[in-house]
Parts: structure tokens; sequence; C-alpha cells
């Protein structure tokens, strides 16, 4: 085998790792964040009586974070081969 | 003759091109509809229950159904990358682990409807079981689609260069999960 023909392997394998390692990183975040701001909704719910405009600002950065990481929003602007 | 061929063949080729902006455009079309009806639901609530909920709802289990709901998102997107870099194993894997925990999910709304201490009659129970049933209703048929799509996977389907199939159905899940990180806390934990 040519030693293009490896290095362009050698770089495909490091790449598809990279990838692997991007994606359960951003996985472990987005479910620390998740499990923070439910936690924290539901302390709030019990210790604040008046708790509506904190709970939706809760409510509204976990959807915008699933929209953006999750449903990958920016890409719904884009032509993309699948 | 050539001048005519090129114009049978062009758009046809074109529209191709512009098959991937076309799929997500009617898929965001779609959450976009669906989102007026979840809204008008939720405006319901309040304006037949206010702000009430009963003394004894069971907060344990909507905690519980939550985080079990927001984990099966999680998986979901690790298919979604799995098959994205054509990992077809892991992809399975997950879409399995994402069905169960939807299943799951549904398993504890119909938990809650049986053992809820209102009914249907009284104007916090009206807007509970529309909104939960209608809600439910989409994960038994976002747990429908995402067996589909693992069946496909099974038989061969999709690739890292082509799975628009997988990423619609893992998207529908997401959207599922959205529309509950608010229903959740209007059903449960809103107080004024």
């Amino acid at each position: 085998m040519s030693e293009e023909f490896l290095s362009r392997l050698d770089k495909q394998a490091r790449e598809w790792a990279e990838g692997r390692h991007r994606t359960k990183r951003v996985a472990l975040w987005m479910a620390i964040f998740l499990a923070v701001g439910t936690v924290l909704e539901y302390g709030l719910a019990i210790a604040i009586d008046r708790n509506v405009p904190i709970m939706i600002a809760i409510n509204i950065a976990e959807a915008a974070a699933i929209l953006w990481f999750f449903m990958h929003a920016r890409r719904a602007w884009r032509s993309e081969e699948h | 003759m050539a001048v005519h061929e090129a114009t049978r063949v062009a758009p046809h080729h074109e529209e191709e091109h512009n098959r991937p902006a076309m799929n997500q455009m009617g898929l965001w079309l779609f959450f976009v509809s669906e989102s007026f009806l979840f809204a008008a639901l939720a405006s319901a609530r309040f304006y037949i229950a206010g702000f009430d909920r009963p003394e004894h709802l069971n907060q344990a289990l909507g905690l519980g159904i939550t985080s079990i709901l927001l984990t099966s998102s999680v998986c979901a997107y690790l298919a979604e990358a799995a098959i994205v870099r054509g990992d077809r194993a892991a992809c399975k894997m997950y879409l399995l682990a994402t069905i169960f925990l939807g299943l799951v999910f549904a398993g504890g709304v119909a938990i809650e409807w049986s053992t809820a201490e209102f009914t249907a009659s009284e104007p916090y129970g009206t807007a509970f079981f529309s909104m939960t049933g209608l809600h439910a209703s989409h994960v038994i048929s976002g747990v429908g689609l995402l067996a589909l799509t693992y069946r496909l996977l099974s038989k061969g389907h999709f690739s890292a260069e082509s799975h628009w199939g997988v990423e619609a159905s893992i998207k529908y899940w997401h959207f599922v999960d959205v529309v509950w990180v608010f229903f959740y806390p209007i059903l449960y934990l809103f107080s004024w």
C-alpha cells in the first residue's frame, strides 16, 4: 500500500475518533445542562410562590439548547447533502 | 435539439440539488404548525384554570418522566451522530434506548392518568388530560417512527452520506421533547 493511502486512512480514522469525542462531549454537557435546569425548576417551584418569569427563562434556555445542539437549527438555512 | 434537451434536464437536476433544503424546510414548517396547536392548549390551561393546580399532584412522577424524556433526547442525539459517521451498530443501539425510554415515558403518563385525584370535568383536569394526551399521542407516534427507522437501518438502509430518514425522525423526537420542556412546568410547577 502506498504511503499516501495509509496517511489518508490514518487521517480519516483520527477525524472519526475526534468527531466521536466531540459528539460525546456535546451529549455530556447537554445532559448536565438539562439535568441542572430541571432540578433548578423543581427547587424553585418549591421555594418561590411567584415563579413564572424565572421558570419561563429556564424553559426558553433549555428549549434553545435542544433546538441549537440537538436539532441543528442553524442547518435549516443551509442546503446539505443527505 | 440540444437546447431542448438542456431545458428538459436542467429543472430535474435543480430539484434534486434543492432536495435537502426542501426536506429541511418542510420539516421545520411542520414543527411550526404543531407548535401553534400545543401553544393553543397551553394558553387554554391558563384561561380555564388560571395558575391553579391540585395540592396532591404527583410531583415525583412528573419529575421522573421529565428526566426520562430528556435522557431519551440525549440518546437520540447520539444515534444521529452515530449514523453521520457511518456507525450503524451504535445508531441502532441508541435508537433502541430512545424507543425504550419513550415507552417508559408513555407508561408514566398512563400511571399519572390512572392515579390522578382530579377528573376531566374540572378545569385543571380538562387542561391536564388534553395537554398530556395530545403530547403522549405525539410520543407514541414518535416511538413508531423511530421503530420504523430502526427496522430500515437493520435492512441496510441509510448511510453516512444519506440518512435523511434518521435525521427527520430524530428531529421529530427532539421536537416532542421541547414541547414537554414547556408543558411540564406549565402543568406541575407554575404558581403565581
